[in-house]
């Protein structure tokens, strides 16, 4: 039995993935470390067969609105590109950061015409621990209808502590006293959810429903083609945010044990 | 948390704008329907009547959907 190696060092700039290469130059990013950390990312993404999965991944790199902006799996400055623009007040210093009154961004992703039904993942890390402003906050997702819906939530519930999803009409929901940690909510060929902290599955139970036509927002929900409502804007600090197919299990524990290894690298 | 209050004709030439390069202005009405922007959004502008904007504590409007 043979073995197949597969090699990316065939690339220029000292050989990076041509991928990594791609986002690097459109950011502007020349630092070191960051550089050698969005190379293993694609290549970890990669060798996991993680890639294709992806419809964007957001790593917020390089601590300004421009270089946050860029999805990694496709790094034109176009919204068909899903490109973030960002509204409102945000930080970018270390990720990115709205300031849970009026900052979000919008991915200009819906789920409707990117995903299939019952195949659908939302993804985001957080590294705070900040006590909501609103009332109702969501981290990241959509809701054309409570039937109509894929959301993520990491400070839901009228307490505030509880990781919840709805995707794409049951929310399935846990208490989360900490919200710092590695979320995903997936649905992979079937009708179950299910929720996962840190690639431990937390939460699961069936949901129906169908997929959202309204864009996919990060620090709120898009509750309209072009916005969302106040209550749900979040004030958490994310260090990394994907979108995409169904992930298995496996796929969960290989993207946190990815996503985590890039964030130590880089010091966050 | 402290924000500018804007009035209508305000909110409507700031939105759709950039504040700071990729960053586009957001006002929004507060609990009592007045238009507000945060203070990332003025400090980080160099639109001299944006900077002397009268100040006031944000109240969130409240909805009643639930996730």
């Amino acid at each position: 039995m043979s073995r197949k190696f597969v090699y990316y060092g065939a690339g220029k700039s000292g050989g990076l993935d041509p991928d990594a290469e791609a986002f690097l130059t459109a950011t502007g990013i020349t630092d070191p470390t960051i550089t050698s950390a969005i190379d293993t990312l694609v290549k970890d993404l990669k060798s996991n067969s993680l890639w294709s999965k992806f419809r964007y991944i957001y790593p917020f790199v390089g601590g300004t609105a421009t270089t946050n902006k860029y999805n990694l799996k496709d790094p034109r400055d176009l919204d068909v590109a899903f490109r973030l623009t960002f509204f409102g007040g945000i930080t970018h210093t270390v990720g990115f950061n709205p300031n849970g009154t009026n900052g979000y961004a919008n991915t200009f992703c819906a789920a409707a015409s990117n995903v299939t039904y019952n195949s659908e993942h939302l993804y985001i890390t957080s590294n705070t621990n900040n006590t909501p402003t609103s009332s109702n906050p969501a981290d990241t997702g959509t809701l054309n209808s409570v039937n109509q819906t894929s959301l993520l939530g990491i400070s839901t519930a009228t307490n505030s502590e509880q990781f919840a999803s709805r995707m794409n009409q049951a929310v399935i929901s846990v208490l989360n006293a900490n919200r710092i940690g590695s979320y995903c909510a997936t649905k992979n060929g079937s009708t179950n959810l299910r929720l996962f902290k840190d690639s431990l599955l937390v939460a699961n139970g069936t949901s129906v429903g169908s997929l959202p036509t309204f864009y996919n927002l990060i620090g709120t929900l898009g509750r309209s083609q072009s916005g969302t409502n106040t209550n749900h804007f979040t004030n958490q600090n994310y260090t990394f945010a994907t979108y995409g197919d169904g992930l298995s299990d496996t796929d969960v524990a290989n993207l946190t044990s990815i996503e985590q290894a890039f964030n130590t690298t880089l010091g966050r | 948390m402290i924000v500018a209050k804007l009035t209508q004709q305000q909110a409507d030439e700031l939105k759709g704008k950039e504040y700071t390069k990729d960053s586009v202005f957001n006002p929004i009405q507060d609990a009592n329907d007045n238009w507000v922007i945060s203070l990332e959004e003025v400090e980080q502008c160099d639109i001299k009547w944006v900077k002397e904007l009268p100040l006031i504590e944000f109240e969130p409007k409240i909805y009643d959907d639930l996730i």
